[in-house]
């Protein structure tokens, strides 16, 4: 899609507008406030219906419908009107966009299917770049720079994804622990129930078979919570039994132990170790590194399948090989590995003490909660509440924690009045209920055995269901990571190219054997720069900002012309240009110029001397660049559309006026002949403000002309090449004339003697003045391709004079034979 | 790149010959990407590959849509 045509109308800063870019390169120039960016503005959202600008951060109260109308009009009188060229379609189309319907794209239906895809990709952005987004990835730190080039290149979607993922991948893990922490607490209750350390469904048979002997009951083979009362008859409780006083005094015994010194000792002894082994492993990074790495191996391991690809990345392996290298991995990692497993051999024992003393402590409310004892089931249930805490912390591997100190964890946050409390428990619960029956203790512990086993298998579904999710999030979380990179890879090898071409043609001079490495890494991108064949480093590092900030244009082009090709041919450059120096922008110039054949660059800038060379190097015709001044909120910029020089003049002389062509004849020509004397490296008198004389560049202009004109005949001649010296000898014999009839008119242009004469001209005086600057602009360009004679130099001497497109090549080396 | 025919003009009317497809973004080349490497992964059915394929028509992917789903 190509701009013919723009039209805006109360649109931000501005009331009224219509520019006519014809397809073609279009330039605004104006100071900072001028309304320029209003313009992007409005192409912007004429073809996504948003505002980039007045979205993201900071832009919290600023709305589309408040803020995008011009100040004075409602969204009713805001709108964009554009005629575009499309691709396949012969005729120019129409398209509209009002603020009052902003989702809404006026156009033909006919057109509509052709001109969505236009707009679908518009709405992506890519073809917009602003000085923001270079300043961001110029300015970015190391670490953030990956982000701001994602930025750049528009593909934060990408990023924004991976974070949905991860909390996707996260939320299940924790799923997941906490399934598993609660089948510890469980098993901890049952164990406890029996009086054993780990879960042992054997040792729970016999258990159960035990009690249910004492009932009369045959003995079960298979452990299961549905048949453990199976074929016995319930026990007839007598109804002054209140709680089981047998069972009570076990559960009691066992908090009770919690405050004696063989236990305080035990538990300080883990503690104190556990916490010695945390702070080593803290104050070294590559010991934290290294367990993330075994942690993240081991995991691999567990998930292998029998298939022969590896379950967190997929990537293909041979079958067996892959358990192999996982396990040579794990070896490579043996003191890590060591630390890490009495790491968590300490954790476990920790986290097995504390659901031990939950499941009696559990027990044990129950009985006071049917004793009535209200005070002391607030007690232990505080108490619980502190152990549901620190099994949290002990399972999210974040112990130690500093709300825990060593006093409180040798006890387990017990509280100071433990015995206390449970002696009070115990001798209301002997007054209330009798010694009861062995029949009815058997019962009662086959209800406990029922009711935990029942949520231990619950609990195992949960757990192997839990894992599951989370084993999946895993793996497509690995597959999504896996793809990016080879996505994006596959794009950064597709551009680094172009961007490596761009660039080299940008520093011709200085980075001639330029290497870029653009790779995919982790979150963001792997961005590094060859510097002068020392070495490749991030392009802050070593090269300079004006370097950094070409980098970023070059980066941004190549993308951008492969990601809109064959749809969007605008591309908009909103204030780019910041630290590159003047040399370069020339090179940029050329780079648009020449490089982007069939692309139409819609360009802002501020920069009076880069609106000059745009000009100059042939980027921006004459007729394609307006000037904006004099903002007001009435009407908007003052616009003052440049068109060609000799155009106006004429229009001057038709007008009979002769001080205004003479003027703009002076401008132009002092414009035009600073850009003549840079392009040619002319000698101009020195000037310590910066501000020369027209004659001062005239005189630096037309010398390194004469100058470079005969070192080419004179190199002409020693090739022996007869044609182009005769061609040099006319060219030379024009300028002669020209030059020759400028000495004797130049006085004309100058305002500072010869203001008075000018009322008394006529315009067929000040003519011939006007056919000599003609004809002697005509001396400094191309007349194809319009753009500045320029001096091409490659080592100590200079080698050529040539233009932009090669019509013009006057070699200037001499045969040495 | 999709290539396309030139679209004659006729009776006041455009006739398009061939509809034009935006090219994908990186976004949904990375998921085409991911989904067909799923595809040969025994962890996922059909029935959860096309699940995701149907979030995946609609904007972007939401975390709670993606949690059900692995949990159902």
């Amino acid at each position: 899609m190509k701009l013919l045509e723009l039209e805006i109308h109360n649109f931000r800063g501005i009331r009224d507008l219509t520019i006519a870019p014809r397809g073609e390169n279009f330039l605004i120039y104006g100071p900072n406030g001028s309304g320029k960016s209003a313009v992007v503005d409005a192409l912007d959202f004429l073809l996504t219906g948003q505002i980039s600008r007045m979205k993201g951060k900071g832009t919290k109260d600023i709305t589309l419908k408040k803020h995008g109308p011009h100040v004075d009009y409602s969204v009713k009188d805001a709108w964009i009107k554009a005629n575009v060229k499309i691709h396949g379609l012969e005729e120019p189309v129409e398209i509209k966009r009002s603020l009052d319907h902003p989702n809404r794209l006026i156009c033909e239906n006919s057109i509509r299917d052709l001109i969505n895809p236009v707009i679908e990709l518009a709405s992506r952005g890519q073809h917009v770049l602003t000085r923001r987004e270079i300043l961001n990835y110029v300015t970015a730190d190391s670490g953030t720079r990956g982000k701001q080039i994602q930025t750049l290149l528009k593909i934060t979607d990408v990023e924004k994804t991976r974070n949905t993922l991860v909390k996707v991948k996260n939320t299940l893990k924790n799923n997941y622990i906490g399934a598993k922490s609660s089948l510890n607490t469980i098993s901890a209750a049952i164990n406890s129930n029996i009086g054993i350390t780990n879960y042992d469904e054997e040792k729970i048979l016999d258990f159960v078979n035990i009690n249910r002997n004492v009932l009369d009951g045959n003995p079960l083979q298979d452990l299961k919570s549905n048949s453990i009362k199976e074929g016995i008859e319930a026990q007839a409780l007598s109804p002054d039994i209140t709680v089981n006083i047998q069972l009570l005094k076990i559960d009691l015994k066992k908090v009770h132990e919690i405050n004696s010194d063989k236990n305080k000792e035990s538990l300080s002894n883990i503690d104190l170790e556990l916490r010695e082994l945390k702070a080593k492993i803290s104050s070294d990074h590559r010991m934290e590194d290294a367990l993330d790495h075994l942690k993240l191996t081991r995991l691999g391991l567990d998930l292998l399948g029998p298939e022969s690809s590896c379950p967190l990345c997929d990537t293909p392996w041979e079958t067996g090989n892959l358990k192999e290298h996982l396990k040579h991995k794990i070896e490579i990692f043996k003191e890590s590995a060591q630390n890490l497993d009495r790491l968590n051999e300490l954790t476990d024992e920790l986290i097995l003490e504390v659901n031990h003393t939950l499941a009696s402590l559990n027990e044990i409310i129950k009985s006071a909660e049917i004793l009535e004892l209200e005070k002391n089931v607030r007690a232990l249930k505080s108490w619980t509440n502190e152990l549901d805490i620190l099994l949290s912390v002990l399972e999210d591997e974040n112990y130690p924690d500093p709300r825990f100190s060593e006093e409180m964890v040798e006890v387990l946050f017990a509280p100071n009045n433990l015995d206390v409390i449970l002696d009070n428990i115990y001798s209301v619960a002997i007054e209330k209920s009798p010694e009861p029956s062995e029949e009815q203790t058997a019962w009662d512990n086959l209800t406990r055995i029922e009711e935990n086993l029942k949520n231990y298998e619950i609990s195992i579904i949960d757990c192997t269901k839990s894992f599951e999710s989370y084993k999946k999030s895993e793996i497509i979380y690995n597959t999504f990571l896996e793809s990016r990179d080879k996505i994006l890879n596959r794009l950064y090898s597709e551009i680094k190219d172009r961007f490596v071409e761009l660039y080299r043609e940008l520093h011709l001079d200085d980075e001639m054997e330029f290497k870029a490495i653009i790779i995919s890494e982790g979150a963001g991108v792997d961005f590094k720069v060859d510097f002068h064949g020392r070495g490749v480093n991030s392009p802050n590092a070593l090269h300079s900002e004006g370097h950094q900030d070409s980098m970023g244009i070059c980066l941004y082009l190549a993308l951008a012309e492969r990601l809109t090709q064959g749809f969007i041919d605008l591309i908009i450059l909103d204030d780019v240009m910041m630290s590159v120096d003047a040399p370069h922008r020339r090179e940029i110039c050329n780079l648009l110029a020449n490089f982007f054949k069939g692309r139409q660059f819609f360009i802002t800038t501020h920069d009076q001397t880069w609106a000059r060379q745009l000009q100059s190097e042939g980027v921006i015709k004459a007729r394609n660049r307006i000037e904006f001044s004099n903002w007001t909120i009435e009407n908007g910029p003052s616009v003052n559309i440049s068109g060609d020089i000799w155009d106006e003049i004429d229009d001057d002389l038709e007008r009979n006026d002769i001080p205004s062509a003479a003027a703009k004849l002076r401008r132009g020509s002092e414009e035009y002949f600073s850009q003549v004397c840079s392009a040619l490296h002319a000698p101009v008198r020195f000037n310590l403000s910066g501000q020369y004389e027209l004659g001062d560049l005239l005189s630096g202009a037309m010398a390194e002309y004469r100058s470079e004109l005969k070192h080419a005949k004179e190199a002409a001649n020693s090739w022996g090449n007869t044609d182009e010296l005769e061609r040099l000898k006319e060219i030379d014999e024009f300028s002669r004339n020209v030059f020759t009839r400028l000495n004797m008119e130049r006085w004309a242009v100058n305002p500072a003697l010869h203001y008075n004469q000018w009322a008394d001209f006529t315009p067929q005086d000040f003519k011939p003045v006007v056919d000599i600057f003609r004809d002697l602009f005509s001396i400094f360009q191309c007349n194809k391709c319009g753009t500045l004679l320029h001096l091409v130099i490659n080592g100590p001497r200079p080698e050529a004079v040539k233009c932009n497109c090669g019509e013009v090549n006057w070699n200037l080396k001499e045969n040495e034979d | 790149m999709d290539s396309f025919n030139v679209i004659s003009k006729y009776n006041g009317g455009y006739i398009i010959e061939e509809i034009l497809k935006v090219p994908k973004t990186v976004l949904e080349d990375v998921w085409e990407e991911t989904i067909s490497k799923l595809k040969d992964n025994p962890d996922f059915n059909k029935e959860t590959i096309e699940k995701i394929e149907s979030m995946l028509r609609d904007e972007m992917i939401n975390s709670n849509d993606i949690i059900d789903l692995l949990e159902d």
